[in-house]
């Protein structure tokens, strides 16, 4: 039918119903559950996969148990949603592959991650798990931010980075723990050396 | 207080690698020294405008000032032999990080980090001092050296004339130095088939010489020429000599008298364009410059070019124009 010809309707606005918000529900694997609203989860690709294949109506969301994320726990888990709330509905950063990435790390979130690292790691890890692009980018940063102002050897300290030397010597001991012959003629050899002998075989 | 740590390498790869692309270019440079482990995670693909310069020991810098990369040699940049030093270029932000890389060879810090940044095609290399050890060019793996340069303090006409036979391949050249001793070395200099050749004041050629030069883009400055010679070149021009040319510059002495510039366009065929008029051609950069008015010559196969004169006649461009 042409748009000419379609029959016009008067439409009775407050007939029309409005569509209810949809808050899903997540448990910690400590125990510790939270409600989410469907557009604060669009911010995980992840999560937003998972909800769309469930497929739940708001009657089962209420009434199905709440849906497990075994890897991450109450206190991070309630940093991610209170971020992805804060966030829901501004669009998802698609990564032009330019470096350094351009991040700028706004107020809400800054005050939220001024958390101690060990939360922070957590926090990294849950974002990359629930692929959140954006929390990891300005979670990502502040780590990167901590770099600023040091030298190579205070970078090491700070990022628990190890040297050449300790590398080598890890991989030494990894080539030595899956061949313990390796290690015992080495130790031949050395005796050897101490003792004087010149010549191995 | 302790500094609180960070276990950055407990982090999935991905992510850790995410974190390093989050650093600025000088962090991410300093990073890169951490170890030979984390150097692969600043690599830096593709040419993006960047600000920031890197110090080798005491004689060679290292510059990344929007898309290029220039390289420096320098009597002493009082880093120190066995240091890396990085900061801002210009005015950016900080003062720049500096630390001993102990047992790490001049070409071993160059070739770190010219590897964090592998888009980056060509080179621009300027030496201000002989001091270099010419024999260790062959451990510095450059980008294609596009651009060497000479500066006037150049001295030591060996050293340069070894360094121009040892990049043989660069496009664009800028002597500021003194003249060389062999007149040989010279014109093989000129008759390369340069982008660019720049040669200023303390490397004065004759008119015989500035004859042989086949560079596309010239830059002349040079006490000894005369309106006449310019004169004489043009007409040259004109027969069909220097057919690559596409733009000449020409620095005349200050003190040349005014008649001088009468006898340029002497005995040639020529017309002076309104300023209503406009050519367009394309500079030694690539970029398309648009020029009002001149004066107009043709050479025997009907190519246009313009003369300019520029800043009080002590500047004259002669451009060649693509109808």
């Amino acid at each position: 039918m042409s748009v000419e010809n379609a029959p016009v309707v008067d439409v009775d606005e407050a007939a029309i119903p409005v569509e209810k918000k949809m808050y899903y529900r997540f448990e910690s694997n400590d125990k510790k559950e939270f409600r989410v609203s469907e557009l604060a989860i669009q911010q995980s690709e992840t999560l937003n996969r998972l909800v769309e294949a469930m497929g739940y109506t708001s009657e089962d969301v209420e009434n199905k148990p709440a849906i497990a994320i075994e890897n991450i726990d109450g206190k991070t888990l309630k940093l991610v949603f209170q971020w992805c709330e804060h966030h829901k509905g501004e669009a998802i950063p698609v990564d032009d592959g330019s470096v350094p990435k351009i991040v700028e790390i706004p107020e809400f979130d800054a005050k939220l991650m001024d958390i101690d690292n060990g939360l922070l790691f957590k926090l990294i890890w849950a974002a990359d798990y629930l692929n959140i692009v954006q929390l990891l980018n300005v979670s990502c940063k502040k780590v990167a931010n901590m770099a600023q102002g040091k030298t190579p050897a205070q970078l090491r300290r700070v990022y628990l980075l190890p040297s050449d030397e300790e590398d080598e010597a890890a991989k030494r001991a990894a080539q030595e723990a899956q061949d313990p012959r390796a290690r015992e003629v080495e130790e031949e050899f050395e005796e050897r050396k101490r003792q004087g002998g010149n010549s191995f075989f | 207080m302790a500094e609180e740590s960070f276990p950055l390498l407990k982090l999935p790869v991905d992510v850790t690698k995410h974190v390093v692309q989050c650093m600025p270019d000088i962090e991410r440079v300093i990073f890169s020294f951490c170890s030979k482990r984390m150097k692969p995670m600043a690599v830096s693909p593709g040419v993006r405008p960047r600000s920031f310069f890197v110090t080798i020991g005491e004689n060679c810098e290292v510059l990344h000032e929007e898309t290029y990369r220039d390289v420096n040699w320098d009597l002493d940049y009082y880093t120190g032999e066995e240091k890396v030093r990085v900061g801002p270029f210009m005015n950016g932000r900080g003062t720049p990080i500096i630390w001993d890389q102990p047992g790490w060879s001049m070409a071993e810090r160059f070739n770190h980090v010219c590897d964090l940044f592998p888009n980056i095609e060509t080179d621009k290399l300027s030496f201000y001092s002989d001091t270099f050890d010419l024999n260790l060019l062959p451990l510095f793996r450059f980008s294609d050296v596009s651009e060497l340069s000479l500066p006037e303090t150049m001295e030591n006409s060996s050293f340069n004339v070894e360094l121009l036979n040892y990049f043989k391949k660069v496009d664009r050249i800028e002597i500021c130095c003194i003249r060389f001793g062999s007149d040989t070395e010279i014109d093989s200099i000129l008759t390369r088939n340069l982008h660019m050749l720049s040669i200023q004041r303390y490397f004065e050629i004759n008119f015989e010489e500035l004859l042989l030069i086949n560079s596309r883009y010239v830059y002349l400055s040079n006490p000894d020429l005369t309106g006449k010679h310019i004169n004489m070149f043009l007409k040259m021009w004109m027969s069909g000599s220097n057919p690559q040319l596409r733009y000449f510059r020409f620095f005349l002495d200050d003190l040349m008298e005014l008649e001088d510039f009468d006898c340029i366009l002497t005995g040639t065929n020529f017309q002076t364009l309104p300023d209503t008029e406009e050519s367009q051609y394309v500079d030694s950069d690539g970029d398309i410059v648009t020029i009002h008015g001149g004066i107009r010559i043709r050479n025997k196969d009907g190519i246009k070019g313009i003369v300019e004169f520029k800043e009080n006649y002590y500047k004259i461009e002669f451009i060649v124009i693509d109808d």
